[in-house]
């Protein structure tokens, strides 16, 4: 009973194969960062730390968190469409289960993208001719960004289970990811869950995080997670208010 | 102008002006934030307004138009009206009654942006002040790639009831139209996003020895904007047909 509500998103999950997006997406990124990086090999310092930036500046600052926003739009359609509230709260599984199963979903969905951006990165690399392996420094990386998101997924899917409207939370990940830009600009990124991916990433190249920082980080992405997956799984109890 | 007036009956309670004041706040916030490291008085401060704002745009409101034309096609696909509508309107009108709505929504959004510029503009006292008619050439260069963006999401939305195929497209576009501006003209013309750069008469000059950047105008690309009208009649016809002939 305990892990039957996260074999139901997997299920749901089956004919809708929607992780695809989270593979082109880094695709596009990659394609376009190296060709772009070869372009620019006269002005950038050849490298795996500039070819980082041209894949994951774009993709981690703006589209990464744009994309966890219409998949947790996603996990959370099936049950806005028409009474199925009802149906999900009638069930013997507590609410919080439905609602960590989707956030387990979703730090699965966004693992995939992230997983997909690291290998393209390694393969872009060694097919544009830069010498060696890049430095495990950059598993960190992924690794911290992965953390940061699961804190985005649990946002959106909070934005998600208040908003029905499938679109509308995709514009609430952009909107969050440029102000998370702004903030980050100021120093204040911590402070927004959007902004953690592209703090945890070094995109930017303006260095990795300082154990200080990184302890911040950890505590930022771990309170945010909880919170909103708290937040969520009180809106979905109260749910069946709202189903038609 | 029933069929208008009609989708945005359907569009009420869903925020979608909100949404568009949103969306140019957001723009804004942004291009303001650039504009804040000028000086007061710069002499190019509204070239640069005007440099940055396609490449904002490219991102935004290339997603803008994707959510606006999921959430009209979302909702007749949510309320699963278009069999018994189809039976009282032609698909044709349904067609072009969404693509209006998307137009006047999109032209909204722009209109607040373009205004916001200006009033940024004269609030830094930038000496390179545009007069009405550039103001109003540089909106309908921001509404003519975003509306092509629009259509060619609707023709996604409305093909397919589960949305995340078309707003995974928004996104697609909007990422390989902000990736194209650093492309060549000729990769540009390949993602309609592109043409927010292509169509932009602001260019910009980095001098990477004194570390000076500055801003000159070119001539209005009326090559590309045909291009673009070209893209987005041809998009607007294969869908067009597309959806008359989608089964129900």
């Amino acid at each position: 009973m305990r892990t039957q509500p996260l074999r139901a998103e997997v299920d749901k999950l089956r004919r809708a194969p929607i992780w695809i997006a989270y593979a082109v997406l880094p695709l596009i990124a990659a394609t376009i960062g190296t060709f772009n990086y070869q372009q620019n090999l006269g002005v950038l310092t050849p490298g795996w730390e500039n070819l980082w930036a041209q894949h994951t500046l774009f993709e981690l600052c703006f589209f990464l968190p744009a994309l966890v926003g219409a998949g947790c739009s996603w996990l959370m359609g099936l049950e806005h469409a028409g009474s199925n509230w009802n149906q999900v709260l009638a069930s013997p599984v507590a609410t919080w289960r439905v609602v960590v199963a989707k956030l387990v979903v979703g730090a699965g969905m966004l693992g995939v993208a992230l997983a997909v951006t690291g290998a393209l990165f390694v393969a872009c690399g060694k097919a544009v001719g830069i010498a060696g392996l890049p430095s495990a420094n950059y598993v960190v990386y992924l690794l911290l960004s992965w953390m940061g998101g699961v804190a985005v997924v649990a946002v959106q899917l909070l934005v998600s289970s208040l908003v029905r409207s499938f679109a509308a939370p995709v514009g609430v990940a952009l909107g969050g990811a440029v102000m998370g830009l702004l903030l980050t600009a100021k120093g204040w990124g911590l402070w927004w869950p959007w902004a953690l991916m592209q703090l945890a990433s070094n995109s930017n190249g303006s260095g990795a995080l300082s154990p200080a920082e990184l302890a911040s980080f950890v505590a930022a992405s771990v309170l945010f997670s909880a919170a909103a997956t708290a937040a969520c799984a009180w809106v979905v109890s109260r749910a069946a208010a709202v189903s038609e | 102008m029933r069929a208008l007036s009609l989708e945005f009956a359907k569009l009420r309670r869903k925020n979608v002006w909100l949404i568009c004041l949103g969306v140019a706040a957001l723009c804004l916030m942004w291009v303001a934030t650039d504009a804040a490291r000028a000086a007061q008085g710069a002499p190019d401060g509204t070239a640069s307004l005007l440099y940055m704002t396609p490449l904002v745009n490219a991102i935004v409101l290339t997603l803008f138009a994707a959510v606006v034309s999921s959430r009209l096609c979302e909702t007749d696909h949510e309320a699963q009206a278009l069999k018994e509508l189809l039976c009282l309107q032609r698909p044709g009108s349904l067609f072009a009654a969404k693509l209006a709505c998307s137009l006047v929504l999109i032209t909204a959004t722009v209109a607040l942006e373009t205004a916001g510029i200006a009033a940024l503009a004269s609030y830094k006292g930038f000496a390179d002040q545009v007069g009405i008619a550039g103001l109003a050439a540089f909106a309908a260069c921001q509404i003519g790639p975003t509306f092509t963006v629009a259509a060619v999401v609707q023709a996604v939305a409305l093909r397919w009831e589960n949305q995340f195929a078309s707003l995974a497209l928004g996104l697609s576009l909007s990422l390989a139209g902000l990736f194209s501006l650093f492309f060549p003209p000729a990769v540009q013309r390949l993602v309609p996003s592109g043409y927010f750069g292509l169509l932009s008469c602001v260019r910009m000059d980095w001098d990477s020895v004194a570390h000076v950047t500055s801003f000159y105008t070119v001539p209005f690309a009326w090559g590309d904007a045909a291009l673009l009208a070209a893209i987005c009649a041809a998009v607007i016809a294969v869908s067009a047909t597309w959806f008359s002939r989608k089964e129900l």
